[in-house]
C-alpha cells in the first residue's frame, strides 16, 4: 500500500514523548500536549479542572482576556484545553494550531511563539509564585460547575454517559470525565496549586506535532528545549496502560431515568472484554461496523429503514474498554419493540448471519475511515495515542491488512463476546405512567 | 474550463458550466487521500410558494417538503442508495438548509464510481406511496429529537420572533402535522421545479486529478437528457422591517437557561457585496462579543455566561440576521447588557487595535479552513449559490476599514429590529 507512508517519528526524553509527522499536505501546523495519569477518585476533580485553569493567565499574559488576545495576535491561533478520560486513564489536554509559515509568509515565526506560549500556559500560571489567583479559581470553579451540570442538556450524549457510568459504576472507568460536583465545591486555590504540581511531577507527557517541518529533528529539539523545563525531572517513570473492561457476571441491569423529554433515548450497553491491544480487536471493530457503524449496517437497515422506528440507530465501540453501546432515539412506547429488534440483530451477528455484502461493505467502510484519518491531524494523533494507552501501537497499514484477512467466522467469534450488561432508557412522564400501569 | 489561481492561498480552483447548465467547481488538494464531492440545488425550506410558467396561481406546499425530498432521494427503483456508496467505500450524507439542499460523499477510492452514484441518484427521482408513508415515521423521530435540543429550539424561536412573514421563521423539517400532508405528487412537483442541473452546483475538494474528475462529471451529464429549464417563480411574502415580536420564551428539561438576542437586516444581498457585508458584520460582532472581547470576559467574571457564548451572522438574497448569546444564568440581565454594550459602542466606535486584532484572527482562521475538504466544499457551494466566491475572503478582509466597521455597527443594530429568545429550565 504505497499510499500509506506517513508515520509519526518518535522521540523521547524522560517522561516527555514527542511524535512528529512532517507532511507537505497541510496549510496548518498542529500541536497537541497530553498529560496522562491514572484515573482515581482522589485526584479526578482537581485534575479535571486544571486544563481550564491553564487558560486563566500566565505571568506575561496575566488574565484570560490577555491570554485570548495574545493567541489572536498569533494569526488567530486556536488554543483549547480539555479534560478527558480514556478507559481508566485521565488525560489533561491542550491543543493548538496556527497557519503554516512555509505557506503563508505572514505566519513567519508564529509557531515558535506558540510553543513558548503553550509552555507558559501549562507551566507558569499567573497569580504570582506558588499559587493560583483567587479570582481565577473562583471563575473556573463556577464555569466547571456549569460544565458538569450542562452535560444533561445534550440528551443523546447524556444518555450515553449515563449508560456507560451505570455499566461500570464500581470501576475507575465509570468515573465522570469532568469530575464530581461534590468534590468540586470545597476545593481551594492551594489544593489546586498542589494538584497542578503533582500533575506536572507525575504525568507522562505525549506531544504530537503535525506540519510542513523541513527539519523534524530540529523541530523536536526546539520543542524539547521549550517544553521539557515545564516538567521536573523525576527518576521514576509511570507507564500508564489501560485494558478492556472485563465481562461481568450476573443479570442485565435495567436503568430508567425520567426527564421531561419528548423523545426516548434507548442505550444498550455491552461488555466484550476485548480491548485495542487484544488480538481479537480488529474482528470486534469489524463486528461493530456490521452491527451499527454504517448506513448499510444491521441496526440502520432494520430499525430505521425497515421498521421506520427511529431517525438514528447505531452502535459505537470504545476501543480501549471494549464497551459497545447501541443508541437510538425513539417513541417512548416503542422501547420494547426496538430493544427486541436490536437484540435480534446482535444474535444474528453472533450466529454468523452475515452476508457477503455486509462483509465487503464494512471492510471498505472501515478502510475509508482509516484512510480519511490521514487527512486529519488530530485523528491521526488520537489513533496513535490510543495505541500508546493500550500498550500496542497498531499502524494503519497493519490494521488494514488484518481487516482485509478477516472472515465471517472471525467476526462472529468476536461478536460472541458482546454480552448485554445494561439497558438504559431516558424517557418522559408518559412512558413512566405507561410502564407503571 | 477556467482555472482560477489563488497564489496567496497556495490553491487553484477549476470551474466549468456544462451544456445542461450544471456548474462544476473543483479544488484539487494534492496529498489528500480523501475526496469530498457534493451536488447541491438552490432550493431549501423557504421555497414553499411558487408557480411554474403557464400557471396563474402560486401554490404553497406543506412545511418540510425540501427536507422530506432530501430523505426520499435516497430511494431508487433498485432500492436504497446508501449501499451503493458502501459498495465503493464512500461515506454519504445529505442536508437541507433554508435555501439549499445538498447531497455529498467522501471517499478515498473508487472516486469515479462514487461520483456516478451521486449524480445518478440525485437525477433519478423515485417516490412511491409506501416509501413516502414509511419516511414519515423516521422524519417524525428526527423532529422529536430536535424538540429536546435546547440550542435548536432557542434558534428557531428567535427566528419566529424576528420574522412575521418570511418562511425563514419555519423549522426546516416542518412539523409532525405538516409532513403528514406530504405525498409523492408533491415531491415530484418540487423535484421537477428545483432539481434542474441549471439550478445546481457540483463541488469536489480533495486528492483527485481535476482533468479526470471534470471528464467524469461531463460525460455523465452528456449521457442524460433533461427537459428545458423550468421557469419557476418563487414567491416570498413581504416582510415588515420591524420584528414580529420582541421576545419569546420556552421551557425545557435543561440545566442551563439559554438567551439569544438577534437583529434582522432590512434586506438581503448577493454576490461580492454579500461576502463583504457578511465578513464586515462578522468582524464587528467578533470585536463586540468574541472570546477576546471585554464584554465576554466581564460576563464570565460575573458568573453569567460560559464558553458557549458566541455570535453568528447569516445573509442570503432574501434575508439576513445576526445573533448573540448562549447559556446563561441570568437571561434578562444578559439581554439588557448586550443591548447596552451595542449602544455604548455605537457612540464611541470600535478601536483600531481591536479591529486589527480581530481582522488578523479572521484571516488566520480562514487560512486554516484550507485543510478541511468537507468544510471548504460546503462553503464553496453555499457561496456559489449566493453568487459569491469564498476564496475572496482573505482579500475582502484585508481591504476593510475601521470606518466601514463603525458604519456597519450603526446600520445593523437597530432597536426595533431586535428580538430576544429565551429557553428556561423546566422545574
Amino acid at each position: 500500500m504505497a499510499d500509506i507512508q506517513e508515520q509519526f517519528q518518535s522521540y523521547r526524553s524522560g517522561r516527555v514523548h514527542i511524535q512528529v509527522l512532517p507532511s507537505k499536505q497541510f496549510h496548518t501546523r498542529h500541536l497537541t500536549v497530553k498529560l496522562v495519569t491514572p484515573l482515581r477518585r482522589e485526584t479526578l476533580t482537581p485534575w479535571a479542572l486544571l486544563p481550564y485553569l491553564w487558560l486563566e493567565g500566565t505571568s506575561a499574559h496575566p488574565t484570560p482576556l490577555a491570554v485570548s488576545r495574545y493567541a489572536e495576535t498569533l494569526l488567530g491561533a486556536s488554543v483549547r484545553t480539555l479534560s478527558n478520560k480514556r478507559g481508566d486513564v485521565q488525560v489533561a489536554e491542550l491543543y493548538a494550531s496556527v497557519p503554516d509559515e512555509t505557506v503563508f509568509t505572514v505566519a513567519q515565526g508564529v509557531f515558535h511563539d506558540l510553543l513558548q506560549f503553550v509552555a507558559q500556559l501549562i507551566g507558569n500560571p499567573s497569580g504570582g509564585p506558588e499559587r493560583f489567583s483567587m479570582a481565577a479559581v473562583t471563575r473556573e470553579k463556577t464555569l466547571h460547575k456549569k460544565r458538569i451540570e450542562s452535560l444533561m442538556d445534550d440528551k443523546i450524549a447524556y444518555a450515553l454517559e449515563r449508560c456507560l457510568a451505570a455499566m461500570c459504576e464500581d470501576e475507575p472507568a465509570g468515573l465522570p470525565r469532568l469530575g464530581l460536583l461534590e468534590d468540586l465545591t470545597g476545593i481551594t486555590a492551594s489544593q489546586l496549586w498542589d494538584a497542578q504540581q503533582k500533575l506536572l511531577r507525575e504525568a507522562e507527557i505525549y506531544v504530537y506535532l503535525v506540519g510542513r517541518f523541513a527539519h523534524p529533528e530540529g523541530m523536536v529539539s526546539e520543542v524539547q528545549e521549550i517544553l521539557a523545563p515545564v516538567f521536573p525531572t523525576v527518576s521514576r517513570i509511570n507507564s500508564t496502560y489501560t485494558q478492556a473492561i472485563l465481562v461481568r457476571a450476573g443479570q442485565v441491569r435495567q436503568v430508567a431515568e425520567v426527564q421531561d423529554v419528548v423523545q426516548g433515548k434507548l442505550n444498550l450497553g455491552f461488555r466484550t472484554g476485548i480491548g485495542y491491544g487484544d488480538k481479537e480487536y480488529p474482528a470486534l471493530l469489524f463486528a461493530n461496523g456490521i452491527l451499527g457503524g454504517f448506513p448499510h449496517s444491521k441496526l440502520f437497515v432494520h430499525v430505521r429503514e425497515r421498521a421506520g422506528l427511529a431517525y438514528y440507530a447505531s452502535s459505537r465501540l470504545d476501543g480501549l474498554t471494549g464497551m459497545t453501546v447501541v443508541q437510538s432515539g425513539i417513541e417512548m412506547s416503542n422501547k420494547d419493540k426496538v430493544t427486541d429488534i436490536a437484540m435480534e440483530q446482535v444474535t444474528a451477528l453472533q450466529s454468523g448471519e452475515i452476508t457477503d455484502e455486509e462483509m465487503e461493505f464494512t471492510r471498505r467502510g472501515l478502510r475509508n475511515q482509516y484512510m480519511q484519518a490521514m487527512d486529519q491531524p488530530l485523528t491521526l494523533a488520537d489513533i496513535h495515542f490510543q495505541g500508546v494507552l493500550a500498550g500496542s501501537l497498531r499502524d494503519t497499514q497493519d490494521i488494514l491488512e488484518q481487516l482485509s484477512k478477516l472472515k465471517k467466522e472471525d467476526v462472529a467469534a468476536a461478536a460472541a463476546h458482546l454480552q448485554l450488561d445494561t439497558i438504559y432508557f431516558l424517557h418522559g412522564e408518559e412512558a413512566a405512567a405507561h410502564a407503571g400501569a | 474550463m477556467q482555472v482560477h489561481e489563488h497564489q496567496q492561498l497556495g490553491i487553484r480552483v477549476v470551474e466549468e458550466q456544462l451544456a445542461n447548465g450544471l456548474h462544476v467547481l473543483l479544488l484539487p488538494k494534492p496529498g489528500f487521500r480523501q475526496s469530498f464531492c457534493a451536488l447541491a440545488t438552490h432550493y431549501g425550506s423557504i421555497d414553499r410558494t411558487f408557480r411554474i410558467a403557464g400557471e396563474t396561481k402560486f401554490t404553497a406546499v406543506p412545511d418540510g417538503v425540501a427536507h422530506f425530498l432530501e430523505h426520499k432521494m435516497f430511494d431508487s427503483p433498485r432500492g436504497d442508495v446508501f449501499p451503493e456508496f458502501s459498495r465503493n467505500g464512500a461515506s454519504a450524507n445529505a442536508f437541507t438548509t433554508f435555501d439549499m439542499t445538498a447531497y455529498l460523499f467522501s471517499a478515498t477510492g473508487s472516486i469515479a464510481e462514487n461520483v456516478a452514484t451521486l449524480l445518478d441518484f440525485v437525477q433519478e427521482p423515485y417516490f412511491t406511496e409506501q416509501t413516502v408513508e414509511k419516511e414519515k415515521g423516521i422524519i417524525g423521530q428526527e423532529i422529536q429529537m430536535y424538540q429536546d435540543n435546547p440550542d435548536t429550539r432557542a434558534f428557531y424561536e428567535l427566528l419566529r420572533n424576528l420574522y412575521a412573514e418570511h418562511p425563514v421563521r419555519i423549522d426546516i423539517a416542518g412539523t409532525q402535522e405538516s409532513i403528514a400532508k406530504i405525498d409523492k405528487e408533491i415531491l415530484y412537483r418540487c423535484y421537477d421545479s428545483f432539481y434542474h442541473p441549471a439550478n445546481m452546483v457540483f463541488v469536489a475538494v480533495g486528492g483527485f486529478d481535476e482533468v479526470q474528475m471534470m471528464k467524469t462529471v461531463r460525460e455523465n451529464q452528456e449521457r442524460k437528457t433533461f427537459s428545458p429549464v423550468p421557469l419557476v417563480e418563487r414567491n416570498y411574502p413581504v416582510e415588515p422591517v420591524g420584528v414580529n415580536r420582541t421576545r419569546g420564551e420556552i421551557s425545557l428539561a435543561v440545566s442551563q437557561a439559554r438567551c439569544l438576542v438577534g437583529w434582522k437586516d432590512s434586506a438581503g444581498q448577493q454576490g461580492q457585496s454579500l461576502l463583504e457585508q457578511e465578513l464586515l458584520t462578522g468582524l464587528v460582532l467578533d470585536v463586540l462579543f468574541g472570546h477576546s472581547s471585554e464584554f465576554y470576559h466581564s460576563q464570565i467574571d460575573q458568573g453569567k455566561i460560559d464558553a458557549s457564548f458566541g455570535w453568528e451572522y447569516e445573509l442570503t438574497a432574501g434575508y439576513g440576521y445576526s445573533l448573540v448569546g448562549g447559556n446563561t444564568s441570568h437571561p434578562e440581565n444578559l439581554y439588557q447588557e448586550i443591548l447596552n454594550h451595542v449602544r455604548k459602542f455605537q457612540d464611541i466606535g470600535l478601536s483600531e487595535e481591536d479591529f486589527e486584532r480581530c481582522r488578523r484572527k479572521a484571516i488566520g482562521r480562514f487560512y486554516s479552513t484550507l485543510d478541511a475538504p468537507g468544510y471548504l466544499g460546503r462553503a464553496m457551494m453555499s457561496y456559489h449559490l449566493k453568487g459569491a466566491n469564498v476564496f475572496d475572503t482573505a482579500s475582502v478582509l484585508q481591504g476593510m476599514t475601521l470606518g466601514q466597521a463603525n458604519q456597519r455597527l450603526k446600520d445593523h443594530f437597530i432597536p426595533d429590529r431586535c428580538a430576544l429568545s429565551v429557553v428556561l429550565p423546566r422545574s
